[in-house]
């Protein structure tokens, strides 16, 4: 990877600008848009331009991220694909419709349609909603596929198109922030290159690939003192605070089990055959998709959406999930990291991981909160009901055994409930704030030269928790619990394992 | 399903040689041949013509029970096949020879995973006469029909069930949906059956069976080698001597299904090859058309005529437990896996059964899971140590044990440990002890009073799976087999057959 020192200027330039921001903002300033001609003078920038930021892999997450910035200037539509990115035909659209129809029916009860609608709320967006959202400016767009991200490129006329993120790093010195919605293995490389530039960040969860990439990005993040944030909307909902406020209010008393799971992976895993390469289309930089990952052929199958399921791109459904449903939790319990952890799976291969998991987690005791076990299931498996647990009521998602009670929620944080149920509960008085979502608190972090909510100090141990699980997962056959010592990075009672911390990236390319 | 009656005569007939055998066989029966001039009389069979075995879908495993009879008269060699039956492509077959060489360097490191299997003594075996073989393929079976050939060949065994009056006893090693029907029809006959695991595809089935095998007073066996072990009859030892005190937690597991199972579409309809009667092969199950993936081996995975993991191995692991803490059926259960389609059962699943407490023993939770998860390692597992497919939780101590009951363990390990005086007879395998049951006029080790039950506990996971998104812990009255809590549940213990084929 090329790396590139902006001159002394632009660095002052890009600081000072960072400190006027800082000093005119407040909070509601996101939504105010000051005329260009009340301000002036030297490191001048006009707020009505706000926040520069580029998109770099904005195809699907990444295009509703943008979105979430910053309303199209064009209406966007994005076209209905396949989770290998080739247009769906209208028979495919409408089978989709159809499913997506059937899920909802599914959601039964109360509780159940308030998980429904809480994540169509989630998933929806406010771009979706029918508000005119100017977060910031959308200076630059990149993505390594042109055909792919070309229905979001329309929708912002005036930002500079790239299909390299590298060479944008290098021509748009103007950029202030990027949004990063690559596919898993390309977010460290990206975030790194761009903080050592003094750019604030927004990296999709899981924030790396790799616990190393974790701890570097930590590192640079608290180096350059730039605004990072990690896309887990989740960390900013009602549900998630109300959680919170839940379990340190003592409602269920100590808790010493959680169980979390998950239907993902919703694309391929396990262990299944990798598909033969094919040429690449014309619209695709292949080279920067594959990035620090191994020289593989190209294959639709693996680019786009089903990449998540490859050890070489992705990092499965904690990778996926994780960070949606993980991330409660260790707020709510004040997690540290874990003293020790264990997995077990269906079967996978040398591409791709596992279709279902059980992973268990042992965090040590925290001030009054007793040690606690997490146990993480995907693929559809699910811990067992608790008794207490009324017929017909689903398990959700995050579910917390305390010794005076039982509380569950679903993805997100959303619809906090208790088991059993009780009509008469309404809950400790909220003491969280209730900010804005996270792209509001990104920009209002930025602008005012405060930390984010889901700052990589806080998204990093998210992050390296769910990784965590892939070691133990490809360390499975040594019939071990491998026993963590978090402060130095080390499974202490199998050594293989810590070869796992980090891959040797492909030549060329660098964190 | 053509049902045709014996001749009265026949009836008789067949009744007094079981009972002359009844009557002069003793357990070692099996191994004697007494000349024929030693014995005569009214009702006299010679036993030396020794009892006429049939065995019905004898390509795969019930080549291999078959063998357990008796030794080929000419040696076999199986075939080298893939999963759907075809032979190995040069590819397949070089992928075949790591994989054992990976298996054999598995099996040297932990002998203990591998051994599980009883190996069956290299002495010359003929405990019967193999009578006649049917199979719907006669390609897939034909290295079988060449090692006996003597036997009657057929493709039908509703022909062969019509015109072989003098079969005595049949062994059934067809996929799971055509077991039931077929020992239906033959214990109807009084004919004596050896069924493999998992004895049947549903509890309807498993319960008409049982109810047959009283009513005709034959000798029943679920192929079930495990229960024969020493590692089993151990486990049985241990656990009942109180070695480890009250159990209420047994964790059991597999990595099967080593088949195709999950959210999987079924292959595309194929012309059905010359060599197999695919009317047949389908027998009760659901008019659906033929592709190579679905039989053979493969059919496992497929709702229509398997019953995936646990059927595969449920009978192999969950034997020991239920004998040894002497379950019942269970009061509850609860199901969750991952997804699987109206074609095939799920890749990976987590099955909780709750069993009541039996005289001095505590209620038991028993968890299962497959796919290739296991349970948490237990606190006390030495690290390098692999969890075994059962481990039992009791307030003395933990024992684990391999599939059929092999090698059964302590955690922690204990070197001073020299095991509990056996107490269990010490027989042969389940063939020995089915042919000397035969012989002999009483039960088998592992007869249909026994074994329907491990099978009803087997069974009860689909039903669970199938119920698993209404959210509720299925609660089993199993005196009148009803899920109480959920009467949707209700018609999973059985399905409507495909017209022309009856129990």
């Amino acid at each position: 990877m090329k790396k590139k020192s902006d001159s002394k200027d632009q660095k002052e330039s890009g600081l000072s600008r960072r400190k006027f921001i800082a000093q005119t903002s407040v909070a509601t300033a996101a939504f105010t848009i000051i005329p260009r001609n009340v301000m002036g003078g030297r490191g001048y920038q006009a707020p009505s331009d706000t926040v520069n930021v580029a998109g770099i892999g904005v195809g699907a997450q990444g295009g509703g991220d943008i979105q979430q910035i910053a309303t199209p200037d064009v209406p966007v539509v994005r076209p209905a694909r396949s989770s290998s990115g080739i247009p769906l035909t209208p028979a495919q659209v409408e089978a989709q419709a159809a499913q997506r129809a059937a899920r909802q029916a599914q959601q039964t009860g109360a509780a159940g349609g308030a998980v429904a609608n809480a994540n169509a709320a989630i998933q929806m967006g406010a771009a979706e909603s029918g508000k005119v959202i100017k977060l910031a400016n959308i200076y630059a767009l990149c993505d390594t596929d042109s055909a792919y991200a070309g229905y979001l490129f329309k929708g912002y006329p005036k930002a500079k198109i790239y299909n390299d993120w590298r060479k944008m790093l290098e021509k748009e010195k103007s950029i202030d922030a990027v949004v990063i919605g690559t596919p898993d293995h390309n977010h460290a490389p990206i975030a790194a290159a761009f903080m050592r530039e003094k750019k604030h960040i927004y990296v999709e969860k899981p924030m790396a690939k790799t616990i190393t990439e974790v701890r570097k990005l930590m590192e640079l993040a608290k180096q350059f003192d730039v605004v990072t944030q990690m896309g887990n909307q989740g960390h900013a909902t009602e549900g998630t605070r109300r959680t919170v406020e839940w379990v340190q209010g003592g409602v269920i008393g100590n808790v010493h089990e959680v169980h979390l799971s998950t239907n993902r992976p919703s694309w391929p895993q396990g262990n299944i055959v990798r598909p033969a390469g094919v040429k690449p289309p014309k619209s695709l930089n292949y080279d920067v998709w594959q990035g620090p990952a191994p020289e593989r052929p190209y294959n639709p199958e693996t680019t786009h959406f089903n990449w998540r399921g490859l050890w070489d791109y992705g990092t499965g459904a904690m990778g996926d999930m994780g960070a949606h449903i993980f991330d409660a939790p260790i707020w709510a319990l004040n997690l540290g990291l874990p003293t020790r952890i264990q997995a077990t799976s269906s079967p996978y291969n040398t591409d791709y991981l596992p279709q279902s998991e059980i992973v268990t987690y042992e965090f040590a005791a925290r001030g009054h909160m007793p040690a606690v076990t997490v146990t993480w299931r995907d693929g559809g498996l699910l811990p067992k009901r608790p008794e207490g647990l009324e017929p017909g009521r689903a398990v959700r998602d995050a579910m917390y055994l305390g010794d005076k009670g039982i509380m569950m929620h679903a993805s997100h944080g959303a619809a906090p409930e208790l088991v059993p149920a009780d009509k008469t509960f309404i809950g400790p008085d909220p003491w969280i704030a209730r900010t804005g979502n996270i792209f509001e608190d990104w920009i209002d972090a930025i602008k005012n030269g405060k930390k984010s909510s889901n700052d990589f100090s806080v998204s990093g141990k998210l992050t390296e928790i769910m990784l965590l699980t892939n070691i133990a997962l490809l360390s499975k056959a040594s019939n071990i619990t491998l026993e963590y010592d978090a402060v130095n990075m080390k499974i202490t009672n199998l050594p293989a394992a810590n070869s796992l911390f980090h891959y040797t990236y492909r030549t060329g390319w660098t964190l | 399903m053509k049902k045709k009656n014996q001749t009265k005569d026949h009836e008789s007939k067949g009744l007094s040689r079981r009972n002359f055998i009844g009557k002069v066989g003793v357990a070692t029966a099996a191994f004697t041949i007494v000349p024929r001039n030693v014995l005569g009389g009214k009702g006299y069979q010679s036993p030396s013509d020794m009892i006429n075995v049939a065995g019905i879908g004898i390509g795969a495993r019930g080549a291999s029970d078959i063998a357990g009879i008796a030794d080929p008269d000419v040696p076999i060699v199986r075939p080298q096949r893939n999963n759907t039956g075809m032979p190995y492509t040069p590819e397949q077959l070089a992928a075949q020879q790591v994989r054992a060489a990976q298996q054999a360097a598995t099996a040297a490191a932990a002998p203990a995973a591998t051994a599980a299997r009883p190996a069956r003594s290299s002495t010359p075996r003929k405990l019967a006469n193999i009578f006649a073989l049917c199979d719907v393929d006669t390609d897939f079976a034909a290295h079988v029909f060449k090692g006996y050939p003597k036997a009657k060949v057929y493709t039908d065994w509703r022909e062969m069930l019509e015109k072989e009056k003098s079969i005595d006893a049949i062994i059934v090693g067809t996929p799971d949906h055509n077991h039931a029907m077929i020992a239906a029809a033959f214990m109807r006959q009084k004919k004596h059956v050896y069924v493999e695991k998992p004895l049947c595809k549903t509890i309807t089935e498993a319960r008409t069976l049982a109810a047959l095998a009283k009513e005709y007073d034959i000798v029943s066996q679920m192929g079930n080698q495990g229960h024969a072990t020493e590692g089993t009859r151990q486990t049985v030892e241990w656990i009942q001597s109180g070695l480890i005190g009250n159990v209420r937690e047994v964790q059991l597991s597999t990595n099967r299904p080593s088949w195709p199972q999950g959210n999987i579409p079924r292959p595309p309809a194929m012309p059905v090859p010359k060599n197999l009667n695919y009317d047949v092969w389908l027998g009760p199950a659901p008019n659906k058309p033929y592709n190579p993936d679905l039989l053979h081996f493969n059919w496992r995975g497929l709702w229509d005529y398997g019953t995936g993991a646990m059927g595969d191995m449920g009978a192999h692991i969950f034997d020991a437990p239920i004998w040894s803490l002497n379950l019942g059926l269970p009061t509850k259960i609860q199901a969750t896996s991952s997804p699987y389609s109206t074609d095939y059962l799920p890749q990976a699943s987590t099955i909780t059964y709750e069993f009541a407490a039996r005289g001095y023993m505590p209620p038991v939770t028993v968890q299962w899971c497959d796919g290739g998860l296991r349970p948490a390692r237990p606190e006390q597992l030495e690290a390098g140590r692999a969890v075994r497919d059962a481990t039992y939780y009791g307030d003395k101590g933990i024992i684990m044990h391999a599939s059929h009951g092999a090698i059964p363990e302590l955690v922690p390990a204990d070197k001073d440990f020299k095991g509990v005086d056996p107490w269990i007879p010490r027989t042969g395998d389940i063939y020995e002890d089915w042919i000397g049951a035969i012989l002999a006029g009483k039960k088998s080790c592992n007869d249909f009073s026994y074994s329907t039950k491990v099978v009803e506990i087997m069974l009860l996971t689909n039903i669970a799976l199938l119920m698993k998104s209404s959210n509720v812990t299925l609660e089993y009255d199993a005196k009148n087999m009803k899920i109480t809590n959920l009467p949707a549940a209700n018609s999973l213990f059985h399905y409507e057959y495909r017209s022309g084929w009856t129990l």
